[in-house]
């Protein structure tokens, strides 16, 4: 295969990516291969040496934002059904099944994404209730010595260096387990975007 | 190896190669095959990501007649490398724990 043909094939392949990042991908290895027949490659050779082109269009396509994988799965069954009016009315007569399905499954994915980040939020809100309540008794300590006399006041600044105590234990296994989770919930999408993504190729 | 492991890996060498001078694709892929695998297909999303991630910027120029693009590391990508450097320290102490035994 020639640089031409390697080039017109993989355009083909990810005809259906945005259109500036179809011409960014195609002259990231159009310069790869110009640059190994300056360095005395044949260009069938500098072709190959690119490795298969339905691998490098995988490695492409799972970069790209889940909204247009979807539309892409969308598109490619469209195209597969030969008849396109039965696949139409096959669309619209199927809105009673296919809508809730497509709906529980969007609310199922984003409910779990948001209940993670709950428990995000609620480590964190834990954590740094232990600091303001620190805060708190250290000034209901100051206050209630003048006021209500020395021992109330000495109970609330012990209770505020407790507190504190809690709050300076807890605050990096905080940071560490919310690094963890932000990082879940990454995964978590990845898997969401690799069901579509097919499979024939191996990674 | 491990496909995400090697990506980190190599998400690193690039990085590495781009601390001693700006560099382009096909340069990259040279000085990073004797350290490990690598091929377009794999170096490209890496460096799109390094881009999207802001530890390399990308400016063409000319040589030969046509553009080049080439790939200059930025401040972030210097700490990502001392972050990975840190990082390793502990994976090689697990290493050694792990070396320790003999499997036979």
């Amino acid at each position: 295969m020639n640089k031409a043909e390697f080039l017109k094939e993989l355009k083909n392949k990810i005809s259906d990516m945005p259109y500036s990042e179809v011409e960014k991908t195609l002259s990231f290895y159009a310069e790869s291969i110009d640059d190994r027949i300056e360095d005395g490659m044949g260009e069938d050779e500098a072709v190959f040496c690119l490795g298969d082109i339905d691998a490098i269009a995988k490695e492409i396509r799972v970069d790209l934002p889940i909204t247009t994988l979807i539309g892409k799965k969308v598109k490619q069954s469209r195209d597969r059904a030969s008849n396109k009016t039965l696949w139409i009315v096959l669309a619209i007569c199927g809105i009673p099944f296919w809508l809730p399905i497509a709906a529980a499954f969007t609310v199922t994915v984003l409910a779990v994404y948001f209940s993670i980040w709950a428990v995000i939020i609620s480590i964190y809100a834990v954590v740094f209730a232990f600091a303001f309540a620190a805060i708190g008794s250290v000034l209901a300590g100051i206050i209630c010595m003048f006021t209500a006399g020395f021992y109330q006041g000495a109970l609330f600044i012990g209770a505020s260096l407790c507190l504190a105590g809690l709050f300076i234990m807890t605050v990096r296994p905080m940071f560490w387990l919310c690094k963890k989770m932000v990082r879940l919930t990454g995964t978590f999408f990845k898997w969401v975007k690799s069901l579509f993504v097919s499979k024939e190729v191996k990674a | 190896m491990d496909i995400q492991l090697k990506r980190g890996l190599i998400e690193i060498c690039v990085l590495k190669v781009l601390t001693s001078g700006d560099s382009y694709g096909y340069q990259l892929i040279k000085d990073i095959s004797p350290h490990i695998e690598i091929s377009e297909s794999t170096l490209y999303p890496i460096l799109k990501r390094l881009e999207s991630a802001d530890m390399l910027s990308v400016y063409s120029s000319e040589h030969a007649g046509r553009l080049r693009k080439y790939y200059r590391i930025t401040d972030s990508g210097k700490d990502r490398i001392l972050e990975f450097i840190k990082e390793w320290q502990e994976v090689m102490k697990v290493y050694q724990f792990i070396k320790e035994e003999k499997y036979e």
